[in-house]
Protein backbone atom coordinates (compact mmCIF):
# COMPACT_ATOMS: atom_id res chain seq x y z
CA UNK A 1 0.00 0.00 0.00
CA UNK A 2 2.56 2.33 1.46
CA UNK A 3 4.63 1.15 -2.04
CA UNK A 4 1.59 2.46 -4.03
CA UNK A 5 1.35 6.00 -2.74
CA UNK A 6 4.82 6.19 -3.18
CA UNK A 7 4.17 4.73 -6.82
CA UNK A 8 1.21 7.25 -7.32
CA UNK A 9 2.94 10.09 -5.74
CA UNK A 10 6.47 10.05 -7.83
CA UNK A 11 4.09 9.82 -10.89
CA UNK A 12 1.86 12.79 -9.69
CA UNK A 13 4.92 14.87 -8.70
CA UNK A 14 6.76 13.92 -12.39
CA UNK A 15 3.70 15.10 -14.43
CA UNK A 16 2.77 18.46 -12.26
CA UNK A 17 6.32 19.00 -12.71
CA UNK A 18 6.75 18.37 -16.22
CA UNK A 19 3.62 20.80 -16.61
CA UNK A 20 4.93 23.52 -14.61
CA UNK A 21 8.34 23.49 -16.65
CA UNK A 22 7.01 23.72 -19.92
CA UNK A 23 4.78 26.54 -18.66
CA UNK A 24 7.76 27.96 -17.60
CA UNK A 25 9.89 27.94 -20.34
CA UNK A 26 7.37 28.90 -23.21
CA UNK A 27 4.58 30.54 -21.07
CA UNK A 28 6.17 34.49 -22.26
CA UNK A 29 5.43 33.02 -25.70
CA UNK A 30 2.00 32.88 -24.66
CA UNK A 31 1.37 35.88 -22.59
CA UNK A 32 3.12 38.13 -20.30
CA UNK A 33 2.76 41.13 -18.34
CA UNK A 34 5.22 42.62 -16.54
CA UNK A 35 6.84 46.23 -15.10
CA UNK A 36 10.58 47.60 -14.16
CA UNK A 37 12.12 50.88 -13.59
CA UNK A 38 15.91 51.52 -15.52
CA UNK A 39 18.17 54.31 -15.73
CA UNK A 40 20.26 54.80 -19.37
CA UNK A 41 23.19 56.67 -18.16
CA UNK A 42 25.47 58.22 -20.98
CA UNK A 43 28.30 60.79 -20.49
CA UNK A 44 25.62 63.46 -22.11
CA UNK A 45 22.67 63.11 -19.10
CA UNK A 46 20.52 59.99 -17.83
CA UNK A 47 17.15 59.00 -19.35
CA UNK A 48 15.02 57.41 -16.11
CA UNK A 49 11.96 55.18 -17.51
CA UNK A 50 9.03 53.36 -15.60
CA UNK A 51 8.23 50.80 -18.39
CA UNK A 52 4.54 48.73 -18.72
CA UNK A 53 4.90 45.70 -21.42
CA UNK A 54 2.49 43.53 -22.02
CA UNK A 55 2.62 41.02 -24.73
CA UNK A 56 0.15 38.87 -25.85
CA UNK A 57 0.69 36.39 -28.16
CA UNK A 58 1.81 38.13 -30.89
CA UNK A 59 1.02 41.56 -30.69
CA UNK A 60 1.79 43.46 -27.50
CA UNK A 61 2.36 47.49 -25.74
CA UNK A 62 4.92 49.22 -23.78
CA UNK A 63 4.65 52.16 -21.88
CA UNK A 64 7.25 54.27 -20.92
CA UNK A 65 6.65 57.19 -18.74
CA UNK A 66 9.73 59.07 -17.40
CA UNK A 67 12.36 61.76 -18.69
CA UNK A 68 15.80 62.80 -19.74
CA UNK A 69 18.23 65.10 -17.85
CA UNK A 70 20.69 66.28 -20.15
CA UNK A 71 24.31 67.52 -18.71
CA UNK A 72 23.20 70.85 -17.89
CA UNK A 73 20.32 70.06 -16.34
CA UNK A 74 17.73 70.75 -18.74
CA UNK A 75 14.77 68.02 -18.46
CA UNK A 76 12.65 66.74 -21.17
CA UNK A 77 9.28 64.40 -20.21
CA UNK A 78 8.96 61.15 -21.90
CA UNK A 79 5.24 59.69 -21.98
CA UNK A 80 4.42 57.41 -24.82
CA UNK A 81 3.47 54.00 -25.45
CA UNK A 82 4.19 51.57 -28.53
CA UNK A 83 2.06 49.61 -29.83
CA UNK A 84 4.13 46.56 -31.50
CA UNK A 85 3.93 43.42 -33.49
CA UNK A 86 6.19 40.28 -32.18
CA UNK A 87 7.68 38.03 -33.65
CA UNK A 88 10.32 35.36 -31.97
CA UNK A 89 12.51 32.86 -32.34
CA UNK A 90 13.20 30.94 -29.01
CA UNK A 91 14.37 33.52 -26.49
CA UNK A 92 15.33 36.66 -29.66
CA UNK A 93 11.87 38.98 -29.94
CA UNK A 94 11.75 41.05 -33.24
CA UNK A 95 9.04 44.02 -32.06
CA UNK A 96 7.85 45.74 -35.54
CA UNK A 97 6.11 48.98 -34.27
CA UNK A 98 2.61 49.50 -35.50
CA UNK A 99 1.50 52.81 -33.95
CA UNK A 100 3.62 55.36 -31.54
CA UNK A 101 1.40 57.26 -29.01
CA UNK A 102 2.55 60.49 -27.64
CA UNK A 103 1.09 61.71 -24.63
CA UNK A 104 0.12 65.09 -24.42
CA UNK A 105 3.22 65.81 -21.54
CA UNK A 106 5.81 64.25 -23.63
CA UNK A 107 7.79 66.55 -24.47
CA UNK A 108 10.99 64.98 -25.83
CA UNK A 109 12.54 67.46 -28.88
CA UNK A 110 13.32 65.19 -32.25
CA UNK A 111 17.33 65.93 -31.29
CA UNK A 112 16.90 64.63 -27.73
CA UNK A 113 14.69 61.08 -28.76
CA UNK A 114 17.11 60.44 -31.65
CA UNK A 115 19.81 60.29 -29.41
CA UNK A 116 18.28 58.66 -26.50
CA UNK A 117 15.34 56.34 -28.27
CA UNK A 118 15.63 53.80 -31.27
CA UNK A 119 13.35 54.62 -34.14
CA UNK A 120 11.42 51.74 -33.00
CA UNK A 121 10.04 53.96 -30.23
CA UNK A 122 9.60 56.71 -32.16
CA UNK A 123 8.14 55.88 -35.05
CA UNK A 124 5.78 52.84 -36.74
CA UNK A 125 7.14 50.34 -39.12
CA UNK A 126 10.54 50.58 -37.54
CA UNK A 127 11.68 46.88 -35.65
CA UNK A 128 13.92 46.61 -32.60
CA UNK A 129 15.96 43.60 -31.45
CA UNK A 130 16.39 41.70 -28.32
CA UNK A 131 16.23 38.89 -25.67
CA UNK A 132 13.60 38.06 -23.37
CA UNK A 133 14.23 35.34 -21.02
CA UNK A 134 12.60 34.24 -17.60
CA UNK A 135 14.61 34.53 -14.68
CA UNK A 136 12.28 33.49 -11.84
CA UNK A 137 8.58 32.81 -11.68
CA UNK A 138 7.78 36.31 -11.51
CA UNK A 139 10.28 37.92 -13.87
CA UNK A 140 11.75 38.13 -16.99
CA UNK A 141 15.04 39.72 -18.03
CA UNK A 142 15.46 42.30 -21.07
CA UNK A 143 18.89 42.31 -22.68
CA UNK A 144 19.98 43.90 -25.61
CA UNK A 145 23.10 41.54 -26.81
CA UNK A 146 24.73 40.36 -23.71
CA UNK A 147 24.14 43.16 -21.02
CA UNK A 148 20.89 42.80 -19.98
CA UNK A 149 18.69 46.07 -19.92
CA UNK A 150 16.58 45.53 -17.27
CA UNK A 151 14.31 43.36 -14.75
CA UNK A 152 10.60 43.67 -15.58
CA UNK A 153 8.56 42.07 -12.76
CA UNK A 154 4.84 40.87 -12.97
CA UNK A 155 2.78 42.70 -10.08
CA UNK A 156 0.21 40.75 -8.91
CA UNK B 1 -10.59 -23.11 0.08
CA UNK B 2 -6.82 -23.41 0.43
CA UNK B 3 -3.94 -25.73 -1.17
CA UNK B 4 -1.71 -27.46 0.90
CA UNK B 5 1.13 -29.36 0.06
CA UNK B 6 2.29 -31.84 3.06
CA UNK B 7 6.17 -32.46 2.36
CA UNK B 8 7.35 -35.45 4.14
CA UNK B 9 6.00 -35.60 7.18
CA UNK B 10 7.04 -32.72 9.19
CA UNK B 11 6.30 -29.65 7.01
CA UNK B 12 3.51 -28.82 5.10
CA UNK B 13 3.72 -25.95 2.04
CA UNK B 14 1.30 -22.87 2.26
CA UNK B 15 1.16 -21.72 -1.07
CA UNK B 16 -1.37 -18.88 -0.31
CA UNK B 17 1.35 -17.73 2.56
CA UNK B 18 4.41 -19.14 0.93
CA UNK B 19 5.50 -20.14 3.53
CA UNK B 20 7.10 -23.77 5.34
CA UNK B 21 5.71 -24.72 8.41
CA UNK B 22 6.71 -26.62 11.00
CA UNK B 23 3.75 -29.41 12.07
CA UNK B 24 4.81 -30.87 15.61
CA UNK B 25 5.24 -26.99 16.39
CA UNK B 26 3.90 -24.74 14.01
CA UNK B 27 7.61 -22.73 13.59
CA UNK B 28 6.77 -20.77 10.29
CA UNK B 29 9.53 -20.05 7.32
CA UNK B 30 8.67 -17.61 5.11
CA UNK B 31 9.95 -17.88 1.56
CA UNK B 32 10.65 -15.14 -1.06
CA UNK B 33 8.24 -15.44 -3.91
CA UNK B 34 10.17 -16.36 -6.94
CA UNK B 35 11.66 -19.54 -4.64
CA UNK B 36 8.06 -20.44 -3.75
CA UNK B 37 6.85 -20.61 -7.55
CA UNK B 38 9.84 -22.87 -8.28
CA UNK B 39 8.99 -24.83 -4.81
CA UNK B 40 5.33 -25.41 -6.34
CA UNK B 41 6.85 -26.17 -9.73
CA UNK B 42 8.95 -28.67 -8.40
CA UNK B 43 5.83 -30.69 -6.17
CA UNK B 44 3.55 -30.44 -9.24
CA UNK B 45 6.20 -32.33 -11.13
CA UNK B 46 7.14 -34.84 -8.05
CA UNK B 47 9.48 -37.05 -9.12
CA UNK B 48 10.18 -35.42 -12.41
CA UNK B 49 12.65 -33.31 -14.40
CA UNK B 50 11.88 -29.71 -14.10
CA UNK B 51 13.98 -27.33 -16.31
CA UNK B 52 15.95 -25.00 -16.15
CA UNK B 53 13.81 -23.16 -18.67
CA UNK B 54 10.55 -23.59 -17.37
CA UNK B 55 12.01 -22.51 -13.71
CA UNK B 56 12.89 -19.30 -15.33
CA UNK B 57 9.64 -18.66 -16.47
CA UNK B 58 7.32 -20.28 -13.59
CA UNK B 59 9.54 -17.95 -11.56
CA UNK B 60 10.50 -15.06 -12.94
CA UNK B 61 10.09 -14.37 -16.70
CA UNK B 62 6.51 -14.63 -15.97
CA UNK B 63 6.64 -11.59 -14.05
CA UNK B 64 8.78 -9.63 -16.79
CA UNK B 65 11.53 -10.45 -14.75
CA UNK B 66 15.02 -12.15 -16.33
CA UNK B 67 16.98 -14.43 -14.10
CA UNK B 68 20.86 -15.79 -14.87
CA UNK B 69 21.29 -19.21 -14.25
CA UNK B 70 23.53 -17.96 -10.96
CA UNK B 71 20.62 -16.68 -8.99
CA UNK B 72 18.59 -20.00 -10.24
CA UNK B 73 21.12 -22.24 -8.41
CA UNK B 74 20.79 -19.57 -5.31
CA UNK B 75 17.03 -20.14 -5.47
CA UNK B 76 17.17 -23.72 -5.01
CA UNK B 77 20.45 -23.31 -2.29
CA UNK B 78 18.18 -21.58 -0.65
CA UNK B 79 14.95 -23.61 -1.06
CA UNK B 80 17.00 -26.68 0.39
CA UNK B 81 18.23 -24.35 2.84
CA UNK B 82 14.79 -23.39 4.28
CA UNK B 83 13.67 -27.07 3.98
CA UNK B 84 16.51 -28.17 5.84
CA UNK B 85 15.64 -25.44 8.42
CA UNK B 86 11.69 -26.30 8.64
CA UNK B 87 11.93 -29.95 8.21
CA UNK B 88 15.45 -30.82 9.19
CA UNK B 89 15.78 -32.72 5.25
CA UNK B 90 18.63 -32.96 3.73
CA UNK B 91 20.57 -31.34 0.21
CA UNK B 92 19.09 -34.79 -1.54
CA UNK B 93 15.47 -33.24 -1.33
CA UNK B 94 16.07 -31.91 -4.99
CA UNK B 95 18.36 -33.12 -6.99
CA UNK B 96 20.66 -31.60 -9.03
CA UNK B 97 20.50 -32.70 -12.78
CA UNK B 98 23.85 -30.69 -14.29
CA UNK B 99 22.98 -28.38 -17.37
CA UNK B 100 19.36 -29.71 -16.97
CA UNK B 101 17.29 -29.33 -14.21
CA UNK B 102 16.23 -30.26 -10.71
CA UNK B 103 13.62 -33.21 -9.87
CA UNK B 104 12.12 -32.85 -5.89
CA UNK B 105 13.26 -36.27 -4.42
CA UNK B 106 10.50 -39.09 -5.17
CA UNK B 107 11.39 -40.78 -1.98
CA UNK B 108 9.56 -37.84 0.39
CA UNK B 109 6.06 -38.01 0.38
CA UNK B 110 4.12 -34.94 -1.05
CA UNK B 111 0.44 -35.01 -0.55
CA UNK B 112 -1.85 -32.46 -1.46
CA UNK B 113 -4.86 -31.51 0.52
CA UNK B 114 -7.15 -28.55 0.56
CA UNK B 115 -8.38 -26.82 3.51
CA UNK B 116 -12.48 -26.22 3.23
CA UNK B 117 -13.66 -23.48 5.06
CA UNK B 118 -16.68 -23.49 7.51
CA UNK B 119 -18.87 -21.24 5.96
CA UNK B 120 -18.97 -19.76 2.91
CA UNK B 121 -19.10 -15.93 4.71
CA UNK B 122 -15.46 -17.47 6.08
CA UNK B 123 -14.67 -18.94 2.48
CA UNK B 124 -15.52 -15.69 0.85
CA UNK B 125 -13.25 -13.25 3.82
CA UNK B 126 -10.71 -16.10 3.17
CA UNK B 127 -10.74 -15.99 -0.97
CA UNK B 128 -10.54 -11.82 -0.48
CA UNK B 129 -7.71 -11.81 2.29
CA UNK B 130 -5.49 -14.25 -0.84
CA UNK B 131 -6.36 -11.79 -3.44
CA UNK B 132 -5.26 -9.27 -1.64
CA UNK B 133 -2.37 -10.75 -0.54
CA UNK B 134 -1.62 -12.55 -3.84
CA UNK B 135 -1.79 -9.26 -5.82
CA UNK B 136 0.16 -7.31 -2.98
CA UNK B 137 2.17 -9.95 -3.22
CA UNK B 138 2.82 -9.90 -6.82
CA UNK B 139 3.26 -6.35 -6.48
CA UNK B 140 5.75 -6.32 -3.99
CA UNK B 141 7.68 -9.06 -6.79
CA UNK B 142 7.32 -7.07 -9.41
CA UNK B 143 9.29 -3.78 -7.35
CA UNK B 144 11.66 -6.08 -5.16
CA UNK B 145 12.99 -8.50 -7.96
CA UNK B 146 15.67 -7.01 -8.82
CA UNK B 147 17.04 -6.26 -5.18
CA UNK B 148 16.04 -9.94 -4.51
CA UNK B 149 18.10 -10.99 -7.36
CA UNK B 150 21.17 -8.71 -6.39
CA UNK B 151 20.78 -9.69 -2.83
CA UNK B 152 20.92 -13.67 -3.77
CA UNK B 153 24.14 -13.29 -5.98
CA UNK B 154 25.70 -11.25 -3.57
CA UNK B 155 24.90 -12.96 -0.20
CA UNK B 156 24.88 -16.85 -0.89
CA UNK B 157 26.71 -16.72 -4.05
CA UNK B 158 29.92 -18.16 -2.56
CA UNK B 159 28.33 -21.15 -0.46
CA UNK B 160 26.33 -22.10 -3.73
CA UNK B 161 28.56 -22.25 -5.92
CA UNK B 162 30.53 -25.32 -4.61
CA UNK B 163 30.17 -29.23 -4.48
CA UNK B 164 27.39 -30.76 -6.75
CA UNK B 165 25.97 -27.67 -7.92
CA UNK B 166 28.41 -25.36 -8.93
CA UNK B 167 27.35 -23.86 -11.87
CA UNK B 168 30.07 -23.43 -14.00
CA UNK B 169 28.25 -23.31 -17.01
CA UNK B 170 26.51 -20.13 -18.06
CA UNK B 171 23.44 -20.15 -18.97
CA UNK B 172 23.45 -20.90 -22.89
CA UNK B 173 22.92 -18.15 -25.27
CA UNK B 174 19.35 -17.61 -26.06
CA UNK B 175 18.05 -19.63 -28.71
CA UNK B 176 15.71 -17.98 -31.41
CA UNK B 177 12.72 -19.94 -29.86
CA UNK B 178 13.55 -18.63 -26.52
CA UNK B 179 13.53 -15.07 -27.21
CA UNK B 180 10.31 -16.07 -28.61
CA UNK B 181 8.80 -17.70 -25.18
CA UNK B 182 10.61 -14.75 -23.77
CA UNK B 183 9.22 -12.09 -25.32
CA UNK B 184 5.87 -14.29 -24.77
CA UNK B 185 6.26 -14.30 -21.82
CA UNK B 186 6.68 -10.74 -21.26
CA UNK B 187 3.58 -10.13 -23.18
CA UNK B 188 1.36 -12.25 -21.41
CA UNK B 189 1.90 -9.69 -18.60
CA UNK B 190 0.09 -7.17 -20.75
CA UNK B 191 -2.75 -9.74 -22.27
CA UNK B 192 -5.72 -9.64 -20.27
CA UNK B 193 -6.87 -12.55 -21.03
CA UNK B 194 -3.88 -15.37 -21.85
CA UNK B 195 -2.43 -16.79 -18.94
CA UNK B 196 0.77 -18.88 -18.61
CA UNK B 197 0.21 -22.55 -19.71
CA UNK B 198 3.27 -24.54 -20.73
CA UNK B 199 3.24 -27.82 -20.48
CA UNK B 200 3.35 -29.79 -17.89
CA UNK B 201 2.68 -26.85 -15.71
CA UNK B 202 0.28 -25.64 -13.59
CA UNK B 203 -1.59 -22.29 -13.76
CA UNK B 204 0.12 -20.17 -11.79
CA UNK B 205 -1.41 -19.27 -7.91
CA UNK B 206 -0.55 -16.17 -7.50
CA UNK B 207 -0.61 -14.40 -11.27
CA UNK B 208 0.98 -10.68 -11.18
CA UNK B 209 -1.49 -9.20 -14.02
CA UNK B 210 -4.31 -11.26 -14.97
CA UNK B 211 -7.49 -9.76 -15.91
CA UNK B 212 -9.95 -12.92 -16.06
CA UNK B 213 -12.34 -14.04 -13.89
CA UNK B 214 -12.05 -17.56 -13.50
CA UNK B 215 -8.26 -19.27 -13.72
CA UNK B 216 -8.74 -23.49 -13.94
CA UNK B 217 -6.17 -25.66 -12.75
CA UNK B 218 -4.51 -28.29 -15.58
CA UNK B 219 -5.43 -31.94 -14.92
CA UNK B 220 -2.48 -32.98 -13.02
CA UNK B 221 -4.40 -31.20 -10.14
CA UNK B 222 -7.19 -32.38 -8.67
CA UNK B 223 -8.60 -29.45 -7.14
CA UNK B 224 -12.11 -27.49 -8.48
CA UNK B 225 -12.02 -24.66 -10.54
CA UNK B 226 -11.42 -21.31 -8.37
CA UNK B 227 -13.14 -18.22 -8.95
CA UNK B 228 -10.67 -15.19 -8.35
CA UNK B 229 -10.96 -11.07 -8.94
CA UNK B 230 -7.30 -10.12 -9.81
CA UNK B 231 -5.90 -7.02 -8.81
CA UNK B 232 -5.89 -4.48 -11.68
CA UNK B 233 -1.79 -3.71 -11.21
CA UNK B 234 0.00 -1.10 -13.05
CA UNK B 235 1.90 -2.11 -16.61
CA UNK B 236 5.70 -1.67 -15.88
CA UNK B 237 5.82 0.15 -12.83
CA UNK B 238 9.12 0.01 -12.53
CA UNK B 239 9.38 1.88 -16.11
CA UNK B 240 6.93 4.99 -15.20
CA UNK B 241 8.54 4.98 -12.03
CA UNK B 242 12.20 5.29 -13.10
CA UNK B 243 10.41 7.56 -16.15
CA UNK B 244 9.02 10.08 -13.43
CA UNK B 245 11.90 10.28 -11.41
CA UNK B 246 14.15 11.08 -14.51
CA UNK B 247 11.19 13.03 -15.23
CA UNK B 248 11.74 15.13 -12.21
CA UNK B 249 15.51 15.15 -11.94
CA UNK B 250 15.33 16.62 -15.32
CA UNK B 251 12.59 19.31 -15.16
CA UNK B 252 14.41 20.76 -11.42
CA UNK B 253 17.66 20.67 -13.38
CA UNK B 254 16.04 22.59 -16.29
CA UNK B 255 14.29 25.12 -13.69
CA UNK B 256 17.19 26.05 -11.68
CA UNK B 257 19.54 25.94 -13.13
CA UNK B 258 17.23 28.93 -15.99
CA UNK B 259 17.36 31.07 -12.62
CA UNK B 260 19.50 33.65 -14.34
CA UNK B 261 21.34 35.20 -11.19
CA UNK B 262 22.60 31.96 -10.51
CA UNK B 263 25.71 31.94 -12.65
CA UNK B 264 26.79 35.33 -11.07
CA UNK B 265 29.56 34.58 -8.43
CA UNK B 266 29.87 36.84 -5.04
CA UNK B 267 32.93 38.98 -5.74
CA UNK B 268 32.36 41.24 -2.33
CA UNK B 269 30.84 43.92 -1.07
CA UNK B 270 29.58 47.68 -2.21
CA UNK B 271 28.52 49.34 0.89
CA UNK B 272 26.24 47.26 2.21
CA UNK B 273 25.64 45.58 -0.90
CA UNK B 274 26.78 42.47 -1.72
CA UNK B 275 27.93 42.18 -5.61
CA UNK B 276 26.91 39.22 -7.67
CA UNK B 277 29.13 39.58 -11.41
CA UNK B 278 29.32 37.19 -14.26
CA UNK B 279 31.91 35.43 -15.38
CA UNK B 280 34.91 37.40 -17.53
CA UNK B 281 34.08 40.49 -15.96
CA UNK B 282 35.78 43.61 -14.66
CA UNK B 283 36.57 43.79 -11.08
CA UNK B 284 33.51 46.27 -9.83
CA UNK B 285 36.42 48.43 -8.01
CA UNK B 286 37.37 49.55 -11.16
CA UNK B 287 34.38 50.42 -12.53
CA UNK B 288 33.65 53.77 -13.32
CA UNK B 289 30.03 54.33 -11.98
CA UNK B 290 31.33 52.76 -8.41
CA UNK B 291 30.94 55.81 -6.89
CA UNK B 292 27.34 56.54 -8.29
CA UNK B 293 26.29 52.71 -7.42
CA UNK B 294 27.28 53.43 -3.72
CA UNK B 295 25.02 55.76 -3.09
CA UNK B 296 22.01 53.39 -2.93
CA UNK B 297 24.11 50.57 -1.22
CA UNK B 298 23.58 52.29 2.34
CA UNK B 299 21.00 49.38 3.24
CA UNK B 300 21.68 45.42 2.54
CA UNK B 301 20.98 45.01 -0.61
CA UNK B 302 21.90 42.51 -3.75
CA UNK B 303 23.68 44.00 -7.09
CA UNK B 304 24.26 42.14 -9.71
CA UNK B 305 26.43 43.56 -12.42
CA UNK B 306 26.95 42.47 -15.94
CA UNK B 307 29.98 43.28 -17.76
CA UNK B 308 32.18 41.99 -20.78
CA UNK B 309 35.23 42.98 -21.91
CA UNK B 310 35.86 44.92 -25.43
CA UNK B 311 32.33 46.47 -24.56
CA UNK B 312 31.58 49.86 -23.16
CA UNK B 313 27.74 48.82 -21.60
CA UNK B 314 27.54 47.65 -18.10
CA UNK B 315 24.74 46.91 -16.39
CA UNK B 316 23.89 47.01 -12.32
CA UNK B 317 20.46 45.41 -10.88
CA UNK B 318 20.42 46.53 -7.66
CA UNK B 319 17.04 44.14 -5.87
CA UNK B 320 16.06 44.68 -2.25
CA UNK B 321 16.72 40.53 -2.10
CA UNK B 322 18.83 38.25 -3.97
CA UNK B 323 16.79 36.69 -7.12
CA UNK B 324 15.99 33.53 -6.62
CA UNK B 325 13.01 31.19 -8.08
CA UNK B 326 10.53 32.16 -5.85
CA UNK B 327 11.40 35.74 -4.91
CA UNK B 328 8.94 38.46 -5.83
CA UNK B 329 11.80 40.83 -6.45
CA UNK B 330 12.15 44.62 -6.30
CA UNK B 331 14.81 45.48 -8.39
CA UNK B 332 15.83 48.81 -10.10
CA UNK B 333 17.90 48.87 -13.10
CA UNK B 334 20.75 51.10 -14.58
CA UNK B 335 22.52 51.07 -17.88
CA UNK B 336 25.89 52.70 -18.18
CA UNK B 337 26.98 53.56 -21.54
CA UNK B 338 30.70 54.65 -21.71
CA UNK B 339 32.94 56.27 -24.11
CA UNK B 340 29.49 58.46 -25.52
CA UNK B 341 30.57 59.67 -28.83
CA UNK B 342 26.93 60.82 -29.36
CA UNK B 343 25.86 57.78 -31.32
CA UNK B 344 22.34 58.66 -32.39
CA UNK B 345 19.75 56.16 -33.02
CA UNK B 346 19.09 56.61 -36.75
Amino acid sequence: MIKRILFLSTVGLAIALTAFTIWYQYGITFGFSCSGNVNFHRESGILRLSTKLNIDGNSGTLSMNGFVIRQDGARENVNRTVVFTSHHAGLRYTWISDEVLASIDDRLSPETASAWLPQFYRQPESKVELFISRININSVMLSGEFVPYYVCTQRH
Amino acid sequence: MKRIYIIGDNVKFILSEKCLVRLDNDTKVKLRASAAFCLLLMLENHGKLVTHDDLYKFGWERFGMTASLNVLHNTIFYLRKMLNQAGDFDNGIIETIHRRGFIFNLQVAVALTYINMDTPEEEETIQAEEHDQNSDEAEDFLFSAESEMAEQQNSDAPRALTGKDTPQETRPAPRQGDETESVKAKSEMKSSSETYSSPGLIQPEVVAINYSASVRTSDNLSGPAVNRKRAVTFPWPRYILLLSILLVVACSLIIFSSVSPGNYVNTGKLGACEVYQNNRAYDFKNLKMVDYLSRFCKEPRVLYLTNYPYSNKVSAINCREKISLFSDDICYSNYFIYKDTGYHHD
